[in-house]
């Protein structure tokens, strides 16, 4: 794997990736996980669109379940 | 347009099922269940006048039932037990094939990118609904204490005896579920 690797991009993996937008749900992600977190998203192809998926559906569950999407800060 | 607008007993009535599913899944017993909805019935016949129709009559049905069942909940000294009969994977291994050895995505699980493009706003809805109902139910219920009844993280795994690390894994794979199922639906052709 090379340094400019995009599915690296941030220092984690796609799957670490995933992992920080569940979290991300639940708690608020420090400094350095969000920054991981964007920088990774915006380099890797994948993970941009998995990102938008997760994005619909968090809204979509949030309009569903009557949910204002900043209720959980 | 020439059916007759539902009355407003009727209206409501459409969504019992769906409410019925939600509470039966937190509460445990169908009892329980019937008596918050019926709660939430009448207290939405009260306050229909003042419904504006900013949101859909489901999502401000479930906004007062969510009120309700959390009330019962508190009210109880012990919360049910998850069912002991269903699996809970306290690991992620069920998503190995999502991604290569070393945690790069697999782009066929994926699905394509396009919701907007193929579903109208309803359908979604109805297809995350659906995917929702095909959650095993012990993971459901934890997604949703988290999701619908907004508990504190901490909260859910204090009452449910589970550490936070198996909580973890258990919101995720809710969530990479409905994401596999919802976005096989929406996925472009």
């Amino acid at each position: 794997m090379s340094a400019s690797d995009p599915t690296r991009a941030g220092g984690i993996s796609c799957r670490d990736s995933t992992r920080l937008v569940s979290e991300s749900r639940d708690r608020p992600l420090d400094g350095d996980e969000a920054a991981r977190l964007a920088t990774h998203v915006e380099h890797c192809p994948h993970c941009r669109i998995a990102a938008r998926q997760f994005a619909e559906l968090f809204s979509r569950i949030d309009l569903l379940l009557a949910r204002e999407p900043d209720d959980r800060d | 347009m020439t059916a007759l607008a539902p009355s407003p007993a009727e209206a409501l009535a459409q969504h019992r099922r769906f409410l019925l599913d939600l509470a039966a899944l937190q509460l445990g017993c169908r009892e329980d269940a019937d008596d918050v909805v019926q709660d939430t019935f009448a207290a939405a016949l009260a306050g229909l006048p003042g419904f504006s129709g900013a949101v859909p009559l489901r999502a401000w049905l479930v906004g007062i039932l969510r009120h309700k069942i959390v009330d019962a909940i508190r009210r109880r000294a012990r919360y049910v037990r998850l069912d002991a009969d269903e699996a809970l994977p306290a690991d992620e291994r069920e998503f190995d094939d999502h991604f290569s050895a070393d945690g790069c995505w697999q782009p066929s699980a994926l699905n394509g990118s396009c919701p907007e493009a193929t579903l109208a706003h309803r359908e979604l809805l109805e297809l995350i609904e659906l995917c929702m109902q095909k959650l095993p139910p012990n993971t459901a219920r934890v997604f949703l204490m988290r999701e619908f009844l907004d508990f504190e993280f901490s909260e859910i795994a204090e009452r449910l005896e589970l550490t936070e690390g198996h909580l973890r894994v258990l919101l995720y794979r809710a969530r990479m579920r409905l994401r596999d199922c919802v976005s096989r639906g929406w996925s472009c052709l």
